[in-house]
């Protein structure tokens, strides 16, 4: 019934969305108004019945309906309420359906708001239900999650097929974070359909003036917030989950999420340079086309097998669609552009280098060719065995060394870029302003050194970070100080005034504090240790501070897994600091493995144990990981999304201040 | 609006009014073309080893195998390197590791260990490409396109330097216009108060 009343309701999508579609492009192009709000309407009905097709999903996973082949799949009697909710985003077609499910809500919430944007909004609002129509197509008919399990008869007919439980979920995901990772990156993957669908249709209607690029930056700054929150939550996951000590691998799905990231970021900040002075304006419009494409790209990575990754979704022709799918938007933006390229001339030209506009020439120039490098080392193995037959790996190492100089100088540009201003900068207000930053620096070098910090990227990135901090805190002060010299009010009240003046510009700063943080948290991965023993009951291993000894060992089970469970206690010197109980873990229904890690988490460092194995006297053996300012790095990512929020947050008006 | 802001950018202002824009762009695209050379010659050294190739006297066994296998891949699919890859009954990182260990007590240098496992499982066990043949390419390529786009912005400049100069804007000093001036200064200021 639930999965009858679901594939019923997908292809009710896809029947509103094709014609969301063509009425819309129709009414485009005949301007009936009746064709044009129906196309609107259609459009709009897209996410409730959608909603209708997840609810019958969740449904099916919360009745154990293992007839259904994507139920049986992923989920299991005995697994837990949250991951069966969870499971819906497990596989290929319910990720679909949820990332169809996604786009039609951002449709839904553009076709009843954005009324203000005269034409622009019915093209956009067809062109997202193109897109929408895409996927939806893939839903119904390629990769349903509706699908009944089937089984062959002996007379060679097929009947339908219960099996008593299902095959379970994959152990590496059932963790709590898993209930947000998947929805916040997909959140930002389909948030990147809005931005493309203005911008595309501002270049078709040749719309005037400059609103379109306002609501284009607005939601880009939506979709890559959610991006980053994703990738945040993503990297968090792999580093409490995965065992291996790190939260990021260079693996060519954490790399499909991290270029449109890339492409995303630098478009908000050379949009700037279209609203400030009208310039860039091809480059722009091209930003968020390669986004959106990239967006593409990285889901035809994951879904078609192409690369292998651990993240993958299993090998399918699925892939052969998303190719096709891509191909054809790249020709739609290509032809458009080349018809209407006039209608992207820039109004004004860069008058020095010395200024904010060639630092966003820069920053966008670098934001690139870390794109390109993490591209370029994504695709070289399949390059590579296409042209001298010979297959060979790129990893850690390749991304590693290409991009760390890359990154170092685009934080140094996160620090020089605000500073800068437009137009031109003089070399005196270059001097006043980056004088103390720079010494503030190179001291926290000479500090580094005098304590022994050798490692000379890690040197860099701390200097740099103490560079950046300092000009960013410069500027919060400055403003602050002025607010306080004219109204009286305490650096607390000034700060908030003068953050909620320009929240845009103060979020920013933010969201480049955040960074900062950020790199410190990375730059600490260059002092890691780690070390790994055999630790039988009152063996005891040091590592750093810390002394860990084995005390107890218990094996057992749950309705869900059997495990075998280590009780460590940590000392630092003679205090007791915490019991870490580590586990090794078989899944009953998949009858998968899963080593749980367990972290004690500190401002300095993270103590990271893995419960590595056992010997052949049946000894455990233990990875314990010393991770020094990891910490930071999730700090540093909650900085960046207060800041993205608080620059999403509508300004006040500017503070009249008087000039003396 | 702070004092710093507007003194920086209405001297800013007022030099672009006054001033020879041609000359500073021109010696501005060549520092841009000398970065380009710099990204270039950089390339060489993101190719080269980061660790010595000759097994370090005193180091134990298993210190250079994890040593060395840092530089290798398992191939099982999980992308993770040799040495950390951590998946239970993991087909290829046992036995792999257990190659290495002889390898590494076969050879004293860590080259020829490495050279006996590619031999062993092929290329696609180093964890990054070398840097020789077609693979060398993947090395010099980013560090090309890199290079590329500084060229580009660095022509950029120089045509719009041209077109700027030819525009016939530059007056007279505005210093000396103080309704000019003030002009200036709210254009700063609104602008200042909108953007970042």
């Amino acid at each position: 019934m639930m999965d009858s009343l679901g594939s019923f309701a997908v292809l009710l999508a896809v029947t509103a969305c094709a014609y969301a579609f063509i009425a819309g492009i129709v009414a485009h192009r005949t301007g009936h108004p009746v064709l044009r709000e129906t196309a609107r309407r259609a459009g709009v009905t897209i996410f409730p019945t959608l909603s209708v097709a997840i609810a019958c999903l969740w449904g099916l996973f919360l009745t154990n309906e293992f007839s259904i082949a994507y139920v049986a799949n992923h989920s299991n009697r005995d697994l837990p309420l949250l991951y069966k909710l969870t499971a819906l985003w497990a596989g290929q077609e319910g990720s679909l359906l949820f990332w169809s499910w996604i786009l039609s809500g951002y449709m839904f919430i553009v076709l009843v708001t954005h009324r203000e944007e005269g034409e622009l909004r019915p093209l956009a609002g067809a062109i997202l239900a193109g897109v929408q129509l895409f996927f939806l197509i893939l839903n119904a008919f390629v990769v349903s999650p509706f699908r009944p399990l089937a089984e062959v008869a002996a007379d060679g007919t097929t009947r339908p097929f219960a099996p008593p439980d299902g095959r379970g979920l994959n152990p590496l995901l059932q963790y709590p974070e898993m209930a947000l990772h998947p929805p916040t990156l997909y959140l930002g993957y389909v948030g990147f359909s809005v931005p493309f669908a203005f911008a595309l249709a501002a270049l078709i209607t040749r719309s005037p003036g400059e609103r379109w690029i306002h609501v284009t930056r607005r939601w880009t700054m939506i979709a890559w917030g959610f991006l980053s929150l994703g990738i945040l939550m993503g990297a968090h996951w792999a580093y409490a989950v995965l065992g291996w000590g790190g939260y990021w691998g260079w693996d060519p799905v954490e790399n499909a999420s991290f270029m449109p990231w890339l492409t995303g970021t630098a478009f908000l900040h050379s949009v700037m340079m279209q609203e400030r002075r009208g310039m860039l304006k091809v480059w722009n419009v091209w930003l968020v086309f390669i986004t959106f494409l990239l967006c593409v790209f990285g889901t035809f990575l994951t879904r078609s097998g192409v690369v292998s990754s651990v993240h993958a979704f299993a090998q399918s022709p699925i892939g052969h669609w998303f190719a096709g799918f891509l191909l054809m938007v790249f020709a739609v933006c290509l032809f458009f552009f080349t018809r209407r390229r006039d209608y992207l001339r820039s109004e004004h030209r860069l008058e020095a280098v010395l200024s904010r506009e060639a630092s966003f020439l820069f920053n966008n120039l670098v934001l690139l060719a870390a794109c390109f490098a993490v591209l370029w080392g994504t695709l070289f193995p399949v390059i590579s065995e296409a042209i001298t037959g010979n297959k060979v790996s790129v990893g850690p190492p390749f991304f590693n060394r290409v991009n760390i100089p890359i990154f170092l100088f685009l934080l140094l540009l996160t620090g020089v870029g605000p500073l800068l201003a437009w137009r031109r900068t003089s070399w005196e207000s270059l001097k006043r302003n980056f004088t103390a930053p720079t010494l503030i620096g190179v001291a926290t070098g000479g500090l580094l050194l005098a304590f022994g910090v050798r490692e000379p990227y890690a040197l860099i990135a701390f200097m740099l970070a103490a560079f950046v901090a300092v000009t960013i805190v410069s500027e919060f002060w400055r403003g602050a100080r002025v607010i306080r010299s004219q109204t009286g009010r305490t650096w607390g009240q000034a700060l908030v005034q003068l953050v909620l003046r320009n929240t845009r510009r103060y979020g920013g700063y933010i969201v480049h504090f955040g960074i900062v943080v950020v790199f410190v948290g990375i730059a600490g991965a260059a002092f890691n240790k780690e070390r790994e023993m055999e630790m039988p009951v009152g063996a005891t291993l040091e590592l750093g501070r810390y002394t860990v000894t084995m005390k107890d060992r218990a094996q057992g089970e749950t309705p869900n897994y059997i495990y075998d469970r280590l009780t460590l206690e940590v000392r630092r010197g003679d205090e007791v600091l915490t019991t870490l109980t580590p586990e090794r873990r078989l899944y009953t229904a998949s009858q998968q493995p899963l080593t749980k890690v367990t972290i004690h988490s500190g401002w300095r460092e993270d103590l990271y144990i893995y419960f590595a194995g056992v010997t052949e006297t049946g000894a455990p053996i233990i990875h314990a990981y010393l991770n020094p300012l990891v910490r930071w790095l999730w700090i540093g990512g909650g900085i960046v999304i207060l800041g993205t929020l608080i620059a999403l947050y509508p300004g006040r008006q500017p503070m009249k201040v008087a000039v003396s | 609006m702070p004092r710093g802001i507007e003194d920086r950018d209405i001297r800013g202002s007022a030099r672009m009014a006054t001033g020879n824009a041609r000359e500073p762009f021109d010696r501005s695209g060549r520092w841009v073309v000398l970065l380009a050379l710099g990204v270039l010659l950089a390339a060489p050294y993101m190719m080269r080893a980061p660790s010595p190739s000759v097994g370090v006297s005193g180091a134990t066994l298993e210190e250079r195998v994890k040593r060395i296998g840092k530089k290798l891949l398992c191939l099982c699919g999980c992308n993770q390197i040799l040495v950390e890859c951590n998946h239970r009954n993991c087909p290829f990182s046992g036995p792999a590791i257990a190659t290495l260990r002889q390898a590494a007590q076969r050879y004293e240098s860590d080259d020829l260990a490495i050279q006996a496992m590619i031999q062993q499982y092929g290329t696609a066990i180093l964890a990054a490409p070398p840097a020789q043949g077609f693979n060398l390419t993947a090395w010099i390529t980013p560090f090309v396109a890199a290079a590329s786009g500084l060229v580009v912005i660095a022509l950029v400049l120089r045509r719009w330097s041209r077109r700027s100069a030819a525009t016939p804007t530059m007056g007279a000093p505005i210093s000396d216009d103080p309704a000019w001036r003030e002009r200036v200064r709210q254009e700063i200021e609104r602008e200042l108060g909108d953007l970042p």
